[in-house]
């Protein structure tokens, strides 16, 4: 019985991700967030770039004893 | 040094004090000890990062030469209200936006010249054809929608539009750090280093658009970009003859926070991406100054379809430059029902069968 209703819940995933996908085909109108079509060439200069250390964490968790 | 400075503790942002024992600055509140220099450089990084500001000149358009756009004429929609130029040869009878009668109001007069104009580079058949190929092959679209479309309704417009350009300055401060683990024989370590980076410099945008006309969507102006303004030329009112020009009713200077917004979004990517070697980066503090911003005045090709189906409006649209064709089409609930049932089915039934083979 379990058995059962492990591979019918992966059929149900796999019936939502493929009717899914079908119906994202449907819908073609997206707002565009950015304007990366529009950077002029060559026009990105990185003049300053300087990563510094800051400090550090160290978290220590038990080991379970097998 | 004059007065009292005061440092946040980078790491939980709580006023940090000198101890004198450790000749260091520690956090009283997370016990973080830091060398002063590191935190005098990571609070004048973070402070130098400033505001966002946007300097534009929004000047775009020209006028109009005597007797120039004397053979306009405007109409207007009885519907919708939106009104659209054509010249007295092509005339106009329906609304592009809303497929309603519409009425010749006057001669057009006041409004400012294009600058630029791409013209129409697909005909008719073209938007036809690009129709009939974005209702195809969609299994989830009900079968009336496409036999019902009154397709010989598409209609070429010229859509106004706003082009902006940018210089834009960013300054900003990422937050990044580093993950290390290991294990001895009783414990799991998980060693995490944070570091503070920098990134300055600038970057361009050229001839982003924004939708000049409060009845043709935005969203589905976006959907059909990219234009190529390579084939943009001077406008003449002579490429305007068998087509419908939308007359523009949102300003330059109300059209500005889009284009904003978009190059802001794609400087900001630009920069977050030269912070590379961390297991995590996030953006802590920056501001991104636009400069420069000279506006453009041009009107871009777009074939546009209006349908109504079950009380519902579809609105289609194609790049007349590029041929590139959107519109959101309708679901058919039965048809997604079934195919999620049949796929649940097949599936539940492989994987079961497949389960009692393998035992
Ligand atoms: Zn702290
Ligand atoms: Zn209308």
């Amino acid at each position: 019985m379990l058995d059962f209703l492990i591979c019918l819940g992966i059929g149900i995933i796999a019936a939502l991700f493929i009717v899914g996908m079908m119906i994202s085909k449907l819908k073609t109108v997206h707002k565009k967030q950015n304007a990366a079509d529009y950077q002029k060439n060559d026009s990105f200069r990185l003049e300053v770039s300087r990563d510094s250390y800051l400090y550090k964490e160290v978290k220590k968790t038990p080991l379970q004893k097998k | 040094m004059a007065g009292l400075i005061e440092y946040e503790c980078p790491c939980c942002g709580g006023r940090i004090e000198f101890d004198s024992g450790l000749q260091k600055l520690k956090c009283p509140y997370c016990d973080s000890v830091f060398d002063i220099e590191t935190v005098q450089n990571y609070t004048a990084d973070i402070q130098n990062t400033g505001q966002d500001e946007m300097n534009w000149d929004t000047q775009a358009g020209g006028e109009w030469q005597e007797g120039e756009n004397s053979d306009m004429r405007v109409y207007t929609c009885q519907s919708c209200g939106g009104e659209i130029i054509a010249d007295s040869t092509t005339g106009a009878s329906k609304c592009p936006y809303c497929d309603n009668p519409v009425v010749m109001t006057g001669s057009f007069s006041g409004d400012l010249k294009p600058d630029y104009i791409i013209p129409f580079k697909l005909d008719k058949d073209a938007a036809k054809a690009a129709l009939s190929k974005h209702l195809s092959g969609k299994r989830l679209l009900p079968k009336q929608f496409s036999s019902e479309n009154h397709i010989n309704e598409i209609k070429g417009v010229y859509v106004p539009v706003w082009l902006f350009d940018a210089e834009a300055d960013a300054n900003m401060v990422y937050r990044a750090e580093k993950r290390n683990s290991w294990s001895d024989s009783n414990y799991h370590y998980v060693e995490t280093s944070y570091y503070s980076a920098v990134r300055a410099g600038k970057i361009a945008f050229e001839l982003v658009p924004v939708d000049g006309s409060e009845k043709m969507d935005d969203d589905l102006m976006e959907s059909i970009e990219p234009f190529d303004f390579k084939d943009a030329v001077d406008f003449r009112t002579a490429y305007l003859a068998g087509y419908l020009a939308d007359r523009y009713d949102v300003s330059a200077e109300q059209s500005i926070e889009r284009a904003n917004s978009r190059i802001k979004k794609s400087t900001e990517a630009a920069f977050a991406g030269t912070v590379t070697g961390y297991s995590a980066v996030k953006l802590q503090s920056g501001s991104v100054r636009l400069n420069n911003g000279k506006a453009k005045y041009a009107l871009y090709p777009v074939w546009i379809l209006n349908t109504t189906w079950n009380g519902e409006k579809y609105t289609f649209a194609m790049n007349g430059q590029t041929g590139k064709f959107v519109g959101d089409l309708p679901v058919d609930m039965k048809a997604a029902s079934m195919w999620f049932a049949l796929i649940t089915a097949i599936v539940t039934a492989v994987l079961y069968g497949l389960s009692f083979l393998l035992q």
